[in-house]
């Protein structure tokens, strides 16, 4: 394959799997990296651009989240403060556990997590009546808020915090662990544990894992090894690919976003498995 | 009790606005350096990732001035403390490597 070739797979790739990552809130890093690998990337390359990609794919989708409302940012920063907490720790304790056995043991959470979204019937929170579009929002001083969708106002109230914090401080622990993102439990935890809406969980952790994903890329930049031509054709792909996705999930009902989600998960455990 | 955040949204569709134009920079920025080519593509390329780095972290200090402004101390302290674990987190990363 020529360079044009390969330029243009990359493209292709980061678009699909920013796409895919923006539906379901899970960032497409944990799709495209083990697909450049497969592609003839070396991995010490291909990590990299999957972060690069889960950046540009927040971006993009970020102005859609943040004029609908959907973004719970008050939700995200409390628990990506959870999470990074978690992840410092394990990043300093890497090498305790062998890579192998903490892939299958985030494989089986991810299963876990997919069953548990895809089970789920119905709608948890539904739209009131009463409530304006000026009543779309975050409560002061909580996690509680209220999203739009379709004309209509959907106010929820989040359940078992301290629960779903904690649960965030493990899943950055053993994500630091293992060296890989942790957008694919994010939304998950939020959306199942503690009851938040799934678009708004998907919406929240499209804004966290940027977060996590732009300290890594600070860190790996120091190191100096980054092709950042190939990054910059990553940064065209997610941005587009976001961009496509973010709009899908702003329409779509939530039980379809959550079954996306499902099949997501199970894709992304496969995934995990394979690189391991 | 809590209150709703009555004024988040008109404030958030501002920061959309910001972003769009951040976003449009980036997408050009990086069609420039692909098309460029050579040593100035990349120097253009490496301004990318820069901001990359940098941006997703602007929305977080603009949230807690936000958040300080409208007296959600709870909240401030959580963002104040979220951004010191990540300085204190890449410090540790970077002097361990």
């Amino acid at each position: 394959m020529g360079d044009l070739g390969r330029d243009l797979v990359l493209v292709a790739l980061a678009a699909l799997t920013s796409g895919v990552g923006a539906l379901g809130g899970i960032g497409g890093a944990v799709l495209l990296v083990p697909l450049l690998v497969v592609t003839g990337t070396p991995v010490a390359e291909a990590s990299p651009l999957g972060l690069v990609s889960v950046i540009a794919a927040s971006l993009a989708a970020a102005s859609g989240h943040l004029r609908d409302g959907t973004v719970n940012h008050r939700a995200g920063v409390l628990s990506e403060t959870a999470a990074t907490s978690g992840a410092i720790a394990g990043a300093l304790l890497v090498g305790i556990f062998s890579e192998r056995v903490l892939t299958w043991c985030i494989a089986i959470v991810i299963v876990a997590a997919a069953l548990m979204s895809g089970r789920r019937k119905g709608v948890r929170w539904h739209p009131d009546a009463s409530l304006r579009e000026s009543d779309v929002g975050e409560r002061i001083g909580s996690i509680d808020g209220a999203y739009g969708f379709n004309g209509n106002v959907i106010p929820y109230r989040a359940k078992h915090v301290p629960f779903g914090v904690a649960l965030m401080g493990v899943a950055g622990f053993v994500t630091g662990l293992a060296g890989v993102g942790g957008g694919f439990i994010k939304t998950p935890i939020t959306s199942e544990v503690m009851h938040l809406p799934v678009k708004v969980a998907a919406a929240t952790s499209t804004f966290t894992i940027g977060l996590t994903a732009s300290v890594a890329l600070a860190v790996t930049a120091f190191r100096g090894s980054i092709d950042v031509n190939a990054a910059a054709l990553v940064v065209l792909g997610a941005i587009t690919g976001a961009s496509i996705g973010s709009r899908i999930q702003n329409k779509v009902s939530p039980p379809v976003v959550r079954r996306a989600l499902s099949f997501i998960l199970v894709a992304v455990a496969v995934a995990l498995v394979t690189r391991s | 009790m809590t209150r709703t955040d009555h004024a988040q949204l008109a404030a958030q569709r501002i920061l959309a606005r910001i972003n769009e134009v951040i976003v449009i920079g980036i997408t050009l920025a990086a069609l420039v350096g692909v098309m460029v080519g050579g040593e100035s593509g990349k120097v253009v390329d490496a301004v990318v990732i820069v901001v990359l780095c940098i941006v997703p972290w602007l929305r977080v200090v603009w949230l807690v001035a936000r958040w300080r402004r409208i007296g959600d101390m709870r909240f401030v302290v959580v963002g104040v403390t979220l951004l010191t674990l990540t300085v204190v987190g890449v410090a540790l990363t970077t002097l361990a490597t």
